[in-house]
């Protein structure tokens, strides 16, 4: 964990995501909130981040419980 | 004054038919000249031209030209250009034909007026994709043909019996929207749906696509997916089921791009899930949505198109296409790593670049159309995308471990000329959407993708998805292994009931033998010749000449009924 967290790409993602929120949180509201989510500050940034982090380690489960097989040419 | 119109896709006719008779210079002349040829024809065809002839009891209307048939057929004619000039080094004749040929029947289909107009070039598509999948050359390349020749065949059989139970019905010949909820139409639609790589019925794309050259590649990656999608624009806008096969398409490619090795085959399965957006957008069928499809379709053929020809450009040099053999190129192909990011930013809807100003149409059509889930899902699906294309792809081609890929030879000229006009487009429809994309969509919604919202939200997703990839890349590593989609389900089967019915025809051929003796054993030979490689020149010179010749006659007709 600190391992990430001295990481100095970490910081600067972190910190723009901070920042990116704290603009729309200030700034630059949603233009036409729709839905519940249009109202949080950094709704899409968390899309991003969380959508990634899921998307991945749940690809990765189902690709070693199901999918994935030895690489073949047929 | 009647003046003698030049149908776009008789350049095309023509110089695929001359391809593989004249020298290797006048052949790639002939791949830029019938592009060009096109376009200028295009450009002299007034809109809402719509013209044929009556043969057969049937309006053939082989030339109709309104603002939805524009804009698909600028962007089939424009990247065919392009790819011609990536294609400057090929050298197989009949891969240039072919792909003369997938070119022209693109456009055929966008042009066509009735639906068996249509069909024929539907068909066209197939034959000359099959050909061009075959020209990879590999037995991988021979074995996936012959099953997208299977897929596709059996999805056009669909379609023609649709279009007949829809002509018999008297639904009349013409390519209009189709009536919902008849046998007819829902036939069609699968015959499209084939086409449109939309899952369960999407194997055949990732499977063949990755096996051509990587010229061919270039090539089949713009044209039949996004036919199709014009197609359904045309024919079932509104049908509420392709709202939900689309999102569903579009988060497919991403769960399998996190899998996938092979860079081409990762590029395939991001087809799929952009095609996933236009699909939504039809089934949203608002002017907003069906403009954000076609929108989206124009912006995708030249992202991914730039796409593929720089993962061509990849294999080309190093002769390796998959990222657990690539890794620590940036220095030595550092222009193609800019081209690819330049496309990989597109795809991605990277503010300034065409995809932003394409993909933000049909998710606010999504938005205005009051769709919480489809909102949210198309934006998870960006973010998918912008993970496996924009930082996966490039991050283990170009960075990453020296595995050992090294350039064996220089990428030619010609290669970054043509990523390089692509790229070009992308940025410049991006930056100017107004007077480049929207002047040409087909409805009149106007929409403005530049407000300040709409930008910060792209970028925070953009950053959010970085953040992720850096915290997860050691689990992005590329793993050697082929993963199992769907075709795994019924090519055993398949494989067992074509066994079956071989032995059964030749149990029959045994007992046909014995009365016609040496004409079938004649015939026989034939046929096993069919199965060697070699032979597909002269087969794909007879197609060739049957489809020159129907075009001459429909062109001729098409003249004289004016």
């Amino acid at each position: 964990m600190t391992g990430y967290i001295r990481d100095r790409v970490v910081q600067i993602l972190a910190a723009a995501l901070v920042a990116l929120a704290l603009l729309e949180a200030t700034v630059i509201p949603h233009y036409h909130p729709t839905f519940p989510w249009h109202h949080v500050p950094g709704y899409a940034a968390l899309i991003g981040l969380i959508g990634c982090l899921v998307v991945v380690l749940l690809s990765k489960w189902l690709g070693k419980a199901v999918l994935q097989r030895p690489e073949s040419d047929d | 004054m009647t003046s003698l119109v030049l149908h776009p896709v008789v350049p095309f006719a023509v110089a695929a038919i001359l391809a593989p008779f004249v020298g290797l210079r006048a052949r790639r002349l002939l791949s830029l000249a019938a592009p060009l040829a096109a376009l200028a024809a295009l450009g002299s065809i007034p809109l809402g031209t719509e013209t044929g002839f009556s043969a057969a009891g049937h309006e053939w209307v082989v030339l109709r030209y309104d603002a939805l048939a524009r804009i698909f057929a600028i962007a089939f004619a424009l990247y065919a250009l392009i790819a011609g000039v990536y294609a400057w080094t090929a050298s197989d004749r009949w891969e240039r034909a072919a792909s003369l040929v997938l070119a022209g029947a693109g456009i055929g289909v966008v042009l066509a007026g009735d639906l068996l107009t249509l069909y024929f070039f539907w068909e066209w598509l197939t034959v000359s994709s099959l050909f061009l999948i075959w020209f990879g050359g590999t037995p991988g390349a021979w074995a996936a043909g012959f099953r997208y020749l299977m897929f596709h065949l059996a999805g056009a059989l669909v379609m023609l019996t649709g279009i007949l139970l829809h002509l018999g019905a008297g639904g009349g010949g013409a390519f209009v929207q189709l009536p919902a909820g008849t046998t007819a139409s829902g036939l069609i639609l699968i015959g499209m749906l084939v086409n449109a790589a939309v899952p369960p019925l999407h194997a055949w794309l990732s499977d063949a696509y990755p096996r051509a050259s990587v010229y061919g590649t270039a090539f089949l990656a713009a044209f039949t997916t996004k036919a199709a999608v014009y197609a359904l624009v045309r024919g079932f806008p509104g049908v509420e089921a392709l709202v939900w096969l689309g999102v569903a398409m579009a988060l497919y490619g991403v769960v399998y791009a996190v899998l996938e090795n092979d860079i081409r085959r990762l590029l395939a399965y991001h087809i799929i899930s952009q095609v996933g957006y236009m699909v939504t957008g039809v089934g949203l069928g608002t002017g907003l949505a069906l403009n954000g499809a076609s929108a989206h379709a124009f912006a995708h053929i030249f992202y991914k198109g730039l796409l593929m020809m720089s993962a061509g450009a990849v294999i080309y040099a190093t002769g390796r296409g998959r990222l657990t053999e690539l890794g620590q190129l940036a220095k030595p192909l550092r222009w193609t790593l800019v081209l690819m990011m330049i496309g990989a930013f597109s795809i991605s809807g990277v503010p300034l670049f065409n995809g932003f100003v394409s993909k933000s149409i049909t998710v606010s059509a999504a938005t205005d159309a009051h769709r919480a889930p489809v909102e949210f899902l198309l934006l998870l699906a960006s973010m998918g995308t912008f993970l496996h294309t924009g930082l996966k792809l490039p991050w283990f081609t170009f960075f990453a471990n020296d595995r050992g890929a090294r350039v064996e030879r220089p990428v030619p000229a010609s290669m970054y000329a043509a990523m390089g006009i692509a790229a070009a487009i992308c940025f410049v429809t991006g930056v100017m959407p107004g007077p480049t994309l929207y002047a040409l969509l087909p409805f009149a919604e106007q929409y403005d993708p530049f407000t300040g919202h709409h930008v910060l939200e792209m970028l925070q997703l953009l950053t959010g998805t970085g953040l992720g990839f850096w915290l997860l890349r050691m689990k992005l590593y590329g793993e050697p292994t082929t993963t199992l989609d769907v075709d795994a389900l019924y090519r055993r089967p398949l494989f067992a009931l074509m066994d079956g019915s071989g032995a059964a025809l030749e149990r029959t051929g045994a007992r046909v033998r014995e009365r016609l003796g040496a004409l079938v054993d004649e015939g026989r030979r034939g046929l096993l010749r069919l199965e060697q490689r070699d032979v597909t020149a002269p087969l794909a010179l007879q197609g060739l000449v049957v489809f020159l010749g129907i075009a001459a006659a429909a062109f001729a007709a098409f003249v004289l009924s004016r």
